[in-house]
């Protein structure tokens, strides 16, 4: 072979070069973003700032120089900010006051995932705000596992400085079983590292998530059926078939679908809400007085076989279980599926996103109901007192400023910061009404009511409305202004307040027994397989779509043997417990 | 000064001067072995230096301790895989799914690629082959979504044409009985055009003097594929089949998860889903890691005995 020439030679030397670039560049760029993330404290013009104007033993009034923090929203389905999060009103404004701006990002992925993510590469952001509800499993189990492993910051000694977050564990506003199973879980060692957020300061504050199952407007009067005439199984059942038989289309003119959910299924549970019984666990009291899984007895046989009736009839979308909201939003936006299951306010949005909700009134969807539970009464929204489980402000170790982040979290919580988030800045944004509560300005109202929804989009270029989602602890909205969300006292959608009085919240006063009994001593062995919902969704929705009753009915047989028999049955030692530690207090609830 | 006494003297011996020479043909061909360092450099940052986190799989995983001064669990995760209940109905459905895969989709490029190659027209059958390829440059992401669409009981093409012939919808992407051809197919239509490239390139290496000779013998064109391109490519088959077999118990990971269903959960669950769903989504890396190293020491094993039979029956092998 010809030598190369010099030419050759340099030509080859560059495009290797370049092959080594271009194949270490995503790691490299991975790398500075890891670093990034992790010391995160830099100011505007890239230098640290760790230093605080302010005297460092009055934390919670200082003022930092400029610090910017990360905190990872940990909840699947994104968040949405401002496009520029720095340079915004808001972000302004608060840092005018602390000197601290965080910057918000959101995942796409499941939140369990993305914690284990998180914790096992090491790449940890300076706040993180991911679900805690408690126990010992999925989210929950994370946090916990990183807490007993140092990669927390204990913030016991830090909360009694910062006014606005230093009753967060106060009885109340959390339950006295969560305060005492996961805030303090016994394996912490007296130290804390939880911020329980989105508690409710008052019970008016306690969100009401107007859960149900909703008819188009037009198919229950084309029907001549009341649809809050329906309160059981049978009567949803003989209304549904009723509307998949009748021969209505969807705006468009095309086909229906019966009936629906949201993504992955959310929440056909609520179809089947007859079934249920008004409870904080999931154990239920027997006829002898002793307690049982609900799992294991025949009326989640009886719940579950009506599911699979209502796929099996061609009443449920088959799809539902896989789908995606993106999906479910056309379905339920165009008027395609005439029953929807989830929240009230996703189904109302799923409208006006295409148009529905204004174009077509007539096929606004109304609430069923509410269903009744399985003894006659109206089905309501479970709370106990204090939040049983809630959304968590978390601090990694990786935290470079742990008082700049409780400075701005507990600024933002003040009534100041609050509406300061909420509303943005007085006079632009909002104005007070007689009763001296902010209320947003007549044009945005207007638009909101008119059902605009790029008033939201507008608002959030100027940072309103998305910070306290995920960094107000106690939430005194309603107390303070009398409205939770800017426009719900003026530009409210009426049939969703109406409907949340229907389906009110309702606090149970009691010692949750799940809480009680996880004390029992092979508690760890038993959570690896007994609270594992996937497996739990693989048999159930394995038997919805069984070819007869008797298949559905074997499957969901065969999960409660695969409960009851591992671990040489386990299970039955544990409910033993259950029962026997429920007579150690008179307050026990399930 | 003493090193270069003992190369001199390595040299003088056969296997000596065996090395110097490929020392010197090296230096002498330097300038294109540097093409090779990126992809050395590459095997070297992402094959081999993650390997030591297979050692995961003995291990009970802290997130302080990392994976080097995590506690060692000795064969505990493989124990408790291999006594899980889903143990052996995981196995069948990886291999069910591969030897579907093996029978239908490996065969499929080479018949793509012996037609094309039959084909006269030049610039048609550019065409078609370009065509061929572009299904591989879409992600399985986006060609199940496209699935959804046309195959969906709700206003899906194939559905509407159903029930306009006075036909029941069927819901072909939920139903068991649909799985296996809904995986094949779509793996066939994504994939058997970009495998057609190998045996392509292989074809061209055929002598047009043994299609003469052929001819001259009375061969019409379908003799001389079975007996005069079959044989000639028969070494590339070989090989590609060998890695194939290596890759048997890699059934598929995103197709499948894509693909997965309530109705089809039984026998559409393979290793790497179940890997994902009682591994890594819950966090247990040691047991994700010991499942994934059962499933390379299989795999190992299964690619040495397609080696072994190759190497008998075919006379390729690749090592």
């Amino acid at each position: 072979m010809k030598k190369l020439k010099w030419t050759g030679r340099a030509l080859a030397l560059s495009l290797a070069a370049t092959l080594m670039l271009a194949g270490c560049s995503s790691g490299g760029s991975a790398t500075t973003s890891a670093a990034g993330d992790s010391n995160a404290a830099t100011t505007a013009d890239g230098s640290n700032a760790a230093a605080t104007t302010g005297d460092s033993t009055t934390t919670g009034t200082q003022t930092f120089d400029d610090v910017t923090l990360k905190m990872l929203i940990c909840w699947n389905g994104g968040f949405k900010t401002a496009s520029d999060q720095y340079n915004n009103e808001v972000a302004a404004a608060i840092r005018e006051k602390t000197g601290v701006t965080i910057e918000f990002e959101g995942i796409m992925m499941s939140e369990t995932e993305k914690l284990n993510l998180v914790f096992a590469s090491g790449d940890m952001p300076d706040i993180i705000n991911a679900p805690y509800w408690g126990g010992d499993g999925g989210e929950t189990a994370v946090i916990k596992k990183a807490a007993r492993e140092g990669q927390l910051l204990d913030i016991k000694d830090e909360l009694p400085k910062y006014e606005n977050l230093a009753n967060a564990y106060d009885v109340g506003i959390v339950s006295q079983a969560f305060l005492e199973n996961d805030l303090d879980d016994p394996t912490f060692n007296g130290a804390r590292y939880i911020l329980p957020q989105e508690t409710p300061g008052d019970v008016a504050d306690i969100s009401n998530w107007a859960y149900g199952v909703f008819v188009r407007g037009d198919v229950a009067e084309t029907l001549g059926v009341d649809p809050t005439t329906i309160k059981t199984s049978e009567q949803l059942l003989d209304f549904m078939t009723k509307a998949r038989d009748y021969g209505f289309t969807d705006v468009n003119g095309n086909d229906i679908i019966t009936a629906t959910t949201f993504h992955e299924g959310w929440d056909y549970g609520q179809y089947a809400m007859n079934f249920n019984s008004k409870q904080a666990t999931s154990f239920v009291m027997q006829d002898d007085g002793t307690y049982t899984y609900s799992t294991l007895t025949d009326n989640w046989i009886d719940s579950n076989l009506f599911i699979w009736k209502l796929v099996n009839e061609g009443i449920l979308d088959k799809e539902c279980f896989k789908q995606t909201d993106d999906l479910a939003n056309q379905k339920v936006g165009n008027g395609t599926a005439l029953f929807a299951a989830a929240q009230y306010s996703t189904v109302i949005n799923a409208t006006k996103l295409t148009g529905l909700y204004n174009s077509n009134p007539e096929m606004r969807y109304v609430p069923v109901g509410p269903l009744s539970y399985a003894d006659g009464e109206s089905a309501v929204q479970v709370e106990l007192k204090g939040r049983n489980g809630s959304p968590a402000i978390i601090f990694p170790t990786s935290c470079s400023n742990l008082d700049a982040s409780l400075t701005y979290i507990n600024y933002v919580n003040s009534e100041e910061g609050a509406r300061l988030c909420q509303y943005g800045i007085e006079g632009e944004t909002y104005e007070l009404n007689e009763d001296g509560q902010p209320r947003l300005i007549q044009s945005y109202l207007e638009r909101k009511a008119n059902g605009d929804s790029t008033v939201d989009d507008e608002l959030r270029e100027k940072g309103i409305g998305y910070i306290l989602g995920r960094t107000l602890q106690a939430d005194k909205r309603k107390t303070w202004w009398g409205e939770s969300n800017a426009g719900d006292a003026d530009a409210a959608v009426e049939e969703l307040e109406a409907y949340k009085e229907a389906r009110p919240v309702e606090q149970l006063a009691g010692y949750p027994l799940d809480k009680l009994a996880q004390s029992f001593e092979d508690y760890d062995t038993l959570k690896t397989y007994a609270f594992d919902d996937t497996t739990k969704n693989d048999y159930t929705q394995r038997a919805f779509f069984a070819d007869t009753e008797e298949e559905a009915r074997s499957i969901l047989e065969d999960y409660q043997t695969y409960l009851t028999t591992q671990e040489n049955g386990l299970f039955q030692e544990y409910l033993d417990y259950a029962n026997e530690v429920a007579k150690t207090r008179d307050d026990v609830i399930n | 000064m003493l090193g270069t006494a003992l190369i001199a003297q390595a040299a003088g011996t056969p296997a000596g001067k065996k090395r110097a020479d490929l020392r010197k043909r090296i230096w002498q061909h330097r300038w294109l072995y540097l093409f090779i360092l990126p992809c050395v450099i590459w095997l070297l940052v992402f094959c081999y230096y993650p390997m030591y986190g297979a050692t995961l799989a003995f291990k009970n995983y802290s997130y302080k301790l990392g994976i080097l001064n995590s506690p060692w669990a000795g064969l505990k995760h493989f124990r408790t895989f291999i006594y899980s209940p889903d143990f052996w109905r995981v196995i069948k459905n990886t291999l069910v799914i591969s030897g579907l895969k093996l029978l239908f989709s490996f065969p499929a490029p080479i018949l793509l690629a012996l037609l094309l190659n039959e084909v006269q027209a030049v610039r048609f059958k550019r065409v078609v082959q370009t065509f061929s390829y572009l299904p591989n440059f879409v992600s399985w992401v986006v060609v199940v979504s496209l699935m959804n669409v046309i195959f969906s009981p709700y206003g899906g093409v194939i559905n509407d044409l159903r029930k306009n012939a006075g036909l029941d919808s069927i819901f072909f992407m939920g139903s068991r009985e649909y799985f296996y051809p809904m995986v094949i197919l779509s793996d066939i239509w994504k994939n058997a055009g970009w495998g057609t490239i190998i045996y392509l390139s292989a074809l061209t290496s055929v002598s047009p003097e043994l299609y003469e000779a052929a001819a001259i013998d009375g061969a019409g064109r379908l003799k001389s594929t079975f007996y005069v391109t079959l044989p000639c490519i028969k070494g590339t088959i070989g090989i590609m089949f060998i890695n194939a077999v290596g890759g048997l118990l890699n059934a598929g990971f995103d197709q499948i998860l894509l693909l997965q269903q309530p109705d089809n959960q039984l026998i559409s669950d393979i290793l790497d889903t179940f890997v994902l769903k009682t591994g890594l989504s819950q966090g247990r890396f040691e047991y994700a890691t010991a499942i994934g190293l059962f499933k390379s020491v299989l795999s190992l094993g299964l690619m040495t005995l397609a080696n072994e039979v190759c190497k008998r029956t075919m006379e390729v092998s690749i090592f």
